[in-house]
């Protein structure tokens, strides 16, 4: 038996199990070699930790759940994307999408400006002054027009 | 041919003619190997990201994968090593994108037992429980800060009971690099353990002064 197997024993003592012969040599060698004994001695003491490592059984529902992804996956895509399970994160997400646009676009609606608004109501006051004034015009014309026409050149 | 090929079936291993048969579409068999591998399938994927929750939506994953691969199934190698290699794969795709998203953060859930427990009660028998217990948090602590593929080959290797060239198979190198592995994963736990070992001898000598 060779150094090596003796270390790839230490690491593997589950492993194909040795003859009387083997077993002689493997412990020669840890009477020889007090660096081989001392890590076989480690070696055992960090499996033994490693044993009391044990895991909790899966839940319950492991197998159903394992059953309800094979029948989802069996689904044609259209169905498991209208049927998903973040569908409704999905909505919320829309929902929550079109009220930051129509926030945003409320928000960039033109503000009139106070200097804006001056000059509006400025040129609106005018346009009402020039309306006023072509009234006044009709007026006067109408009033002249109600005068008797004396004589029309031409038909005396 | 015929009494070889017959031959060779006789010669599958259980499992792999479960498999077979599930590929035949016989649902009932894919029953039975849920039933007996999602234990230890689970246990792997626990003791890889060491989050039960996580643990068991990934090994749904490795069965819903199992079952989507039974039409390509060939039993070319042992059943558990197949199922392994599937395991592994997902366990380590899930570790890479947890790390990537969430910078390099464990997976980590607060266990009982995954911080070192302080002794406060001074019976011998207590004192024990808890020194185990410690030894137990600093061992699991340094498996999860082993490199993947090194605590993936600690994992399957202790606790699953792989042989090397499964491992290899499993995780898709040679025999002798899952050696290489195996060496560098223990040689690092073990010296873990020793400075643990150290420090608690250096405390109740403190204590007995």
């Amino acid at each position: 038996m060779t150094r090596e197997q003796v270390l790839d024993r230490i690491l593997d003592p589950t492993g194909p199990p040795l003859d009387e012969a083997e077993q002689s040599q493997f412990e020669q060698w840890l009477e020889r070699d007090p660096e081989l004994k001392a890590m076989f001695e480690q070696q055992l003491a960090l499996f033994e930790t490693m044993d009391q490592w044990e895991t909790p059984e899966p839940s319950a529902g492991f197998d159903e759940a394992v059953y309800a992804r094979i029948r989802r996956d069996a689904e044609p895509f259209w169905r498991r994307f209208l049927f998903a399970s973040w569908k409704p994160s999905l909505v919320a997400g829309l929902a929550a999408a079109a009220v930051l646009i129509g926030v945003l676009a409320f928000d960039q609606q033109p503000v009139d400006e106070p200097a804006q608004v001056a000059v509006k109501s400025a040129a609106e006051a005018e346009y009402y002054q020039q309306i006023e004034r072509a009234l006044d015009d009709v007026e006067m014309l109408i009033d002249f027009d109600a005068f008797p026409q004396s004589s029309e050149p031409g038909r005396s | 041919m015929l009494n070889k090929f017959v031959g060779a079936e006789l010669a599958l291993e259980p499992d792999a003619q479960l498999m077979l048969q599930v590929r035949a579409g016989d649902d009932a068999s894919f029953d039975l190997l849920l039933q007996k591998y999602r234990c230890p399938i689970v246990g792997y994927l626990t003791r890889m990201v060491r989050n039960q929750g996580v643990a068991e939506e990934l090994g749904q994953e490795v069965f819903l994968r199992v079952y989507k691969a039974r039409a390509s199934y060939e039993p070319s190698a042992k059943f558990t090593t197949w199922l392994y290699r599937i395991a592994s794969r997902v366990a380590l795709n899930a570790i890479r994108d947890r790390k990537a998203e969430s910078g390099d953060r464990s997976l980590d859930e607060p266990a009982s037992g995954g911080q070192p427990v302080q002794p406060a009660d001074s019976r011998p028998t207590r004192e024990q429980e808890l020194v185990a217990e410690a030894r137990l948090a600093i061992v699991r602590q340094a498996i999860a800060a082993l490199p993947n593929n090194q605590r993936s080959a600690v994992l399957m290797h202790k606790y699953q009971e792989l042989d090397y060239s499964q491992i290899a198979a499993a995780l898709g190198c040679s025999v002798s690099a899952v050696k290489s592995l195996l060496f560098r994963a223990y040689g690092t736990l073990r010296s873990r353990l020793e400075e643990v070992a150290i420090n608690q001898y250096s405390r109740q000598t403190q204590v007995t002064k």
